[in-house]
């Protein structure tokens, strides 16, 4: 080959080189700014639960004890997000509510006693706590996802993460209360007045 | 007269709360009170019993400490039918600011209510909602009990108004018929009680102040006793003090008697958060000498100093100069026989009475109010 020759294919070699890491990078970057977005909505949805939690236990639906309980897990959760034991926060809170509501016939009967304004502010917490769900769920998914292709030999080799923290999933239990989330609830819904009386 | 005692705390872990309970129950059944009791437990739970079991206990973040208490509807429930079974004349609930079952109790309380309070942690933080979460239950009490000045302080401070003071009852007999046998070894020994990993039982200012003791006292040794992992508590020890300490863990109470009977002086550098001192009785009955921080509630059990060292709380140059005081006293057991003799007002045949008093009394004025 001339040496022109031996020009192009280097320029070609390089050429196909710079793009492919420029499309990598720019999926990448992409991904990690979805990720912190996803890291942002989550704590955004835990801050949400537990100011529910907080407002159902101090409207006096609950007993006294268990609204105790309930009002110092939602303010140690509400200052751990950021936190390194945020996980073990949640955690604590979500055993406390499963114990703080019971069961299914205990939640059905928690909202027979309850008035109109304690309902709404159940349905809050019901919604809050399926929120939590969905965004525990796609941030983690978005963690492996992103894993996935750090992993990769071209990310490694050309450092294409630069400084970026490596993701890792927010291991912590997210299990609310039977029946508290409004879509388990059979028939009693807020303002069905009759439904809710029958349970009584 | 029918009593329903309630505890706060689950008897599956030791406690000093739940020890009162089931001793002032057991002396009170033997004075001829109906008294059941009602505290966090699982059914299949080994209990006396008067004791009916409010459910398996969670442990429980509160206020800065960890508590296995029982709360949620399971734990109401049968709150409720405890209550309505029991047909009570009076109910006595422990540590009602706690979320457990004696605050459950109280709230679904109609009859005369009697509390008390152990705790001397006063709110870390006043929250309003807390407070307004806890009124209602604590406006139903006829009359509050503290077991020391320290905590009738606490109470006047947080809760506002006044409170008899009965002290923490002891089997004193327990203690005071093991023989007292100090002085075994070549040389002095010490002795500390209790969870060593926790800074405010004040090993780490105990073992800071040694060096200075043990250059007095080169065969001095230390034994540490109380719950907790023994091998953490052998890391706690400087190289150079680990042939003067010995971190044996947790021990029984005829063990700890024993080791009370064996030392000659028994030190309780705590820092804070005592109520009461049932450790410093323990150690008085068993007619060891004490030498103990000089925090409230220790100073009051200690009468200021009359019947044991108090040393400045925290200061470890204090307590080294106050068990080198105390080490080169010739008359420390002379001493310590007064103290043995002081504690007996502390024995449950004297304090179960003034308890049954305040029952009477809260009754008589409670008829016709």
């Amino acid at each position: 080959m001339s040496t022109l020759e031996w020009v192009l294919v280097i320029g070609a070699v390089v050429a196909a080189i710079t793009v492919a890491l420029s499309t990598t990078a720019g999926r990448l970057d992409r991904l990690h700014i979805r990720l912190a977005t996803a890291q942002a909505s989550l704590d955004r949805q835990l801050l949400d639960r537990s100011t529910c939690l907080r407002n159902v236990a101090t409207s006096g639906v609950l007993d006294p004890a268990s609204a105790l309980v309930a009002v110092e897990a939602a303010d140690a959760a509400r200052a751990g997000i950021g936190k390194v034991d945020q996980e073990d926060r949640e955690t604590a809170l979500s055993e406390v509510m499963r114990t703080v509501f019971g069961d299914a016939a205990d939640v059905d009967d928690l909202w027979a006693s309850a008035d109109e304004p304690q309902r709404e502010m159940l349905a809050d917490l019901g919604d809050a706590c399926e929120r939590v769900q969905l965004a525990h769920r796609f941030h983690d998914d978005l963690v492996a996802r992103t894993e996935r292709m750090r992993r990769k030999r071209i990310v490694r080799w050309a450092r294409l993460a630069g400084h970026a923290p490596w993701p890792y999933r927010m291991d912590f239990d997210d299990t609310p209360p039977p029946h508290l989330v409004v879509k388990e609830r059979p028939i009693a819904g807020p303002g069905q007045e009759s439904s809710a009386t029958d349970v009584r | 007269m029918k009593v329903g005692m309630v505890c706060p705390y689950s008897f599956d872990v030791p406690g000093g709360v739940q020890n009162h309970v089931l001793d002032l129950t057991r002396t009170m059944r033997d004075l001829g009170v109906d008294v059941s009791v009602l505290a966090p437990a699982a059914d299949d739970d080994d209990l006396p019993s008067y004791v009916t079991p409010a459910g398996r206990a969670l442990p429980v973040r509160y206020n800065g400490a960890v508590a296995r208490v029982s709360f949620g509807p399971r734990a109401m429930a049968r709150t409720r039918r405890w209550l309505r079974d029991g047909g009570f004349d009076i109910l006595h609930v422990h540590d009602p600011a706690t979320p457990s079952v004696s605050l459950m109790a109280l709230s679904l309380a109609s009859g005369v209510s009697i509390a008390t309070i152990h705790t001397s942690i006063g709110r870390s933080r006043a929250l309003a909602a807390t407070e307004a979460l806890l009124r209602p239950a604590m406006e139903k009490l006829s009359a509050r009990i503290t077991v020391s000045r320290e905590a009738q302080r606490v109470v006047a401070h947080y809760q506002g108004g006044d409170s008899v003071i009965i002290p923490n009852g002891l089997f004193v007999d327990d203690f005071s018929s093991v023989e007292r046998r100090p002085s075994a070894g070549p040389g002095p020994s010490l002795l500390f009680l209790g969870r060593f990993e926790e800074t405010r039982k004040g090993l780490p200012v105990l073992l800071e102040a040694l060096p200075a003791v043990v250059e007095r006292y080169p065969g001095l040794r230390l034994v540490v006793a109380g719950a907790g992992d023994p091998r953490a508590g052998n890391a706690m020890v400087p190289q150079a003090l680990r042939e003067n300490v010995d971190v044996v863990g947790r021990v029984s109470d005829d063990e700890r008697a024993r080791l009370l009977s064996e030392t000659d002086v028994y030190v309780a550098p705590n820092t804070g958060g005592e109520s009461f001192g049932i450790v410093l009785i323990e150690a008085m009955a068993a007619g060891a000498p004490v030498v103990a921080s000089d925090i409230r509630a220790f100073a009051d059990v200690l009468e200021d100093g009359r019947l044991g060292a108090l040393f400045g709380n925290e200061d470890p140059l204090s307590l080294a100069k106050t068990l080198i005081d105390a080490l080169d006293d010739p008359a420390r057991e002379e001493r310590a026989a007064v103290a043995r003799e002081a504690v007996r007002r502390y024995d449950w045949s004297v304090v179960a009475p003034q308890v049954i008093s305040v029952y009477e009394t809260v009754l008589g004025a409670g008829g016709n109010a």
